[in-house]
């Protein structure tokens, strides 16, 4: 009697374990990252990697070929992860052109790719990528709890970012490495919180060298290590720590560039983006590109001013009022970022933030983030599976044959059929989901402005 | 402390995965690739090497006596394109090229040309070499003799009698950069792994040979033709990485215009690998037999000839 008294309260305690909220939305999270993981590949990033990781077996660096065009520190985790495709699972093959699907490349829209990426290499990339989800989730978890709020709000912030759906198919589906960069920005943050501020500066390094738009927050960040010490000395030492830990992390990055003389070769990625303003086009779309690439780097003055003003307007606030709206304010400097229509994986640089307001939210104003929280996740989420479409099951029809090439080809020609002169159904959706997604970038700016109109409202009530 | 462990195996962790991605790729780089081939009278016998699982792909090619290249002049521009193709010529064994300004080349056209190829960037021929007449020197002294050429093409095509000599004229050439769709030209194309799809300013596909990809419209991306007695290899696109990589694969495994598939063989190499190819005793003279390993992401490449090929 006493063995089933215990079994039927083991399996009480675990059935009230998993029906715990955050819980289910850890196993909502694993089985939407199972289910996309093997059957929902876009092929154009994933055989980037592929390429890299085969020059880096080549024996010439990253740089030494072309075809890798980001900083370092991708290119560095690429090589751990050939490491593990090589000598520990035994994948042969990265990848292999499609013949059946060769026509797509007669699509207007360039972004399909023609080679096709083995099941087992996107297997071991996204699984990588999907366990960088779990150590952002529990890096979200750590970063409330650090900011005061209860288990409960730290662990709903947990199961929203691993739920959110650009988050799942950013790493899932098309193989974006956004997340690494956001893991390190997350430490960096969690560290000065703590005080560790040389390794945090080591880590906004790796952050900023992953992808470049961690290095925005700089002022912000500055201003959390400053408003933990109020002696000047103190701040000025904890800065130097941080700088310090910042520059022997780059110079062990970049030693083999500075070794082999290839270090402007890894700042190819924003040569190449701004040398795409000039290049001579046919496409609607292509015209679109090149007029937002202008865009971006016309607006990085005003976004460059936009972040000094978030980050003096936080060093000015009372300690209270800092500390209150320290994740609005990160809130407002990731935002700050994207004035210009980004591609939908760059978002996951608000997401954390956005996610804490959310988690932590307690009164109505707090409240009003959650229409931007689920704008961004739902249009961001859409306007990427717009742009990827029907190259999700390239990998399906080649290597499973799950879906026929017949009906891919006849899902790309429905896409690239033009519905006026020289513009396709795949522009106007891609226009469509692009506006929707600068609008719900907007609309972060929007719930903090009526919230700052309700409290002067009420301020001036109270005078 | 306690509350600091997670975060510190977070940093530690990843610390480790980047530092030991650094370390492999510069400084204790583990992977290795190697290959001998024995060319007989009825066929090759290959044996490879390989540290992890890698494709591998050998071919054995006629070249029905014509020469391929052994000698790889690059003429020298202002755009550096020749840089990718000169690496990925190494990352196959193929390391005997001299980068010469184009002032420099009439020195290297002359004397036995036959195995040697000069490689011209885009644009119209220098005018030293070739200015419009079938007795300039890029004909009386290099591809009379047997010499051959590789060529990317220009942006704006040369007038018909500029293109006369070669057999050619404008309308040879795609002038239209729309994407196209393209499907395979051959053997060669599918065992040596062609990557390069653009046909723009490519030729039109019933010239020559096709070694890459053929558009819906009729023209190539990559084709080969006898120029006099030797070799012309055009080139379509836009100088990119696909287009290097293949030019250099093309030269690597020795491919002139007369090139035949004679037999391959592919699979995973994994430690140490044998096979055989065969092919008829009439070959023999000609063979050439290429090995490369990576399949479309090469990481090996070697060719191997017989005496008299």
């Amino acid at each position: 009697m006493g063995d089933c008294a215990e079994q039927r309260s083991s399996a009480h305690a675990i059935g009230a374990f998993l029906r715990r909220p955050v819980v289910l939305l850890l196993i909502a999270g694993i089985i939407a990252r199972a289910v996309l993981i093997p059957l929902a590949t876009y092929n154009y990033d994933i055989s980037f990697w592929a390429t890299t990781i085969q020059h880096n077996q080549s024996g010439y660096g990253l740089y030494g070929l072309s075809g890798y065009y980001y900083t370092p520190v991708w290119g560095y985790v690429l090589g751990s992860l050939g490491l593990l495709a090589n000598f520990l699972f035994g994948i042969g093959s990265y990848g292999t052109i499609a013949d059946p699907l060769l026509p797509v490349l007669g699509a207007e829209w360039e972004y399909y790719g023609k080679m096709v990426v083995s099941p087992g290499f996107s297997l071991l990339v996204k699984s990588f990528l999907a366990l960088v989800d779990v150590a952002c989730a529990y890096l979200i978890y750590v970063l409330v709890k650090k900011l005061g709020y209860s288990d409960g709000k730290a662990a709903l912030a947990l199961g929203l970012w691993f739920v959110c759906p650009i988050v799942i198919y950013s790493s899932a589906a098309q193989a974006t490495f956004d997340n690494v960069s956001i893991m390190f920005m997350l430490l960096t943050l969690v560290l000065i919180l703590d005080g560790r501020y040389m390794t945090a500066g080591a880590m906004f390094c790796l952050a900023s060298f992953t992808k470049f738009f961690p290095a925005y927050l700089i002022f912000i960040f500055i201003v959390c290590v400053l408003r933990r010490h109020e002696d000047r000395r103190a701040q000025l030492k904890a800065l130097s720590y941080a700088a310090s830990g910042f520059l022997v992390m780059a110079f062990l990055i970049f030693l083999p560039q500075f070794m082999n003389g290839t270090a402007a070769e890894a700042f190819g990625f924003v040569v190449s983006r701004v040398s795409k303003i000039s290049v001579p086009t046919e496409s609607l779309w292509g015209i679109i590109s090149s007029v937002g690439n202008l865009i971006v780097v016309v607006l990085q003055p005003l976004i460059f001013l936009l972040e000094l003003v978030i980050a003096f307007f936080a060093y000015r606030l009372t300690e209270k009022a800092f500390k209150d709206k320290l994740t609005v304010l990160l809130l407002l400097s990731s935002a700050a970022v994207f004035l210009w229509t980004p591609t939908p994986t760059y978002l996951l640089l608000i997401l954390p933030f956005l996610i804490c307001v959310v988690a932590t939210a307690e009164t109505p104003e707090q409240k009003r983030y959650i229409l931007p929280l689920v704008s961004i996740a739902v249009t961001a989420t859409i306007y990427a599976i717009t742009m990827n479409s029907f190259g999700l099951f390239f990998q399906d029809s080649i290597y499973y044959g799950l879906v026929s090439p017949e009906t891919i080809l006849n899902g790309i020609e429905w896409l690239d059929a033009e519905v006026a002169i020289g513009v396709t159904r795949q522009t106007v959706l891609n226009i469509v989901m692009g506006a929707a997604v600068s609008i719900s970038i907007y609309s972060v700016f929007l719930a903090y402005i009526c919230n700052r109109k309700k409290e002067k409202s009420a301020e001036e009530g109270c005078e | 402390m306690k509350k600091n462990t997670g975060i510190m195996v977070v940093v530690a962790l990843a610390a480790l995965m980047v530092g030991i991605g650094e370390a492999s790729i510069y400084f204790v780089n583990p992977y290795s690739y190697g290959s001998e081939v024995s060319i007989g009278a009825y066929g090759a016998d290959y044996s490879l090497q390989a540290s992890a699982p890698t494709e591998y792909n050998v071919i054995s090619f006629d070249n029905h006596g014509v020469s391929p290249v052994e000698e790889l002049i690059v003429c020298l521009d202002d755009s550096g394109y020749h840089i990718r193709i000169v690496k990925e010529l190494e990352l196959r064994g193929f390391e005997n090229v001299v980068l010469a300004e184009p002032g420099e080349l009439l020195e290297y056209m002359s004397g036995d040309v036959s195995g040697k190829a000069i490689l011209f960037p885009f644009g119209l021929f220098p005018e030293e070499i070739y200015s419009g007449n079938a007795s300039d020197p890029l004909f009386a002294d290099w591809l009379d003799e047997g010499g051959s050429i590789y060529w990317f093409g220009c942006s704006e095509i040369p007038d018909d009698a500029y293109l006369l000599p070669f057999g050619l004229a404008a309308e040879s050439f795609n002038t239209s950069s729309a994407s196209e769709a393209v499907s395979r030209s051959g053997d060669i194309c599918t065992q040596l792994c062609l990557r390069s799809d653009n046909v723009y300013h490519g030729l039109r596909s019933d010239i020559g040979t096709p070694l890459a990809y053929v558009s819906e419209s009729g023209y190539s991306s990559i084709t080969a033709m006898k120029a006099s007695e030797g070799t012309m290899v055009f080139i379509a696109g836009d100088m990119d990485d696909d287009f290097a990589s293949d030019c250099a694969q093309i030269i690597a495994a020795g491919i002139t215009y007369a090139t035949t598939v004679l037999d391959y063989s592919a699979g995973i190499a994994d430690g140490s690998t044998s096979g055989q190819l065969t092919y008829s005793a009439s070959a023999e003279d000609n063979v050439t037999v290429y090995v490369q390993m990576g399949g479309y992401y090469t990481v090996y490449g070697q060719r191997f000839q017989s005496a008299s090929a």
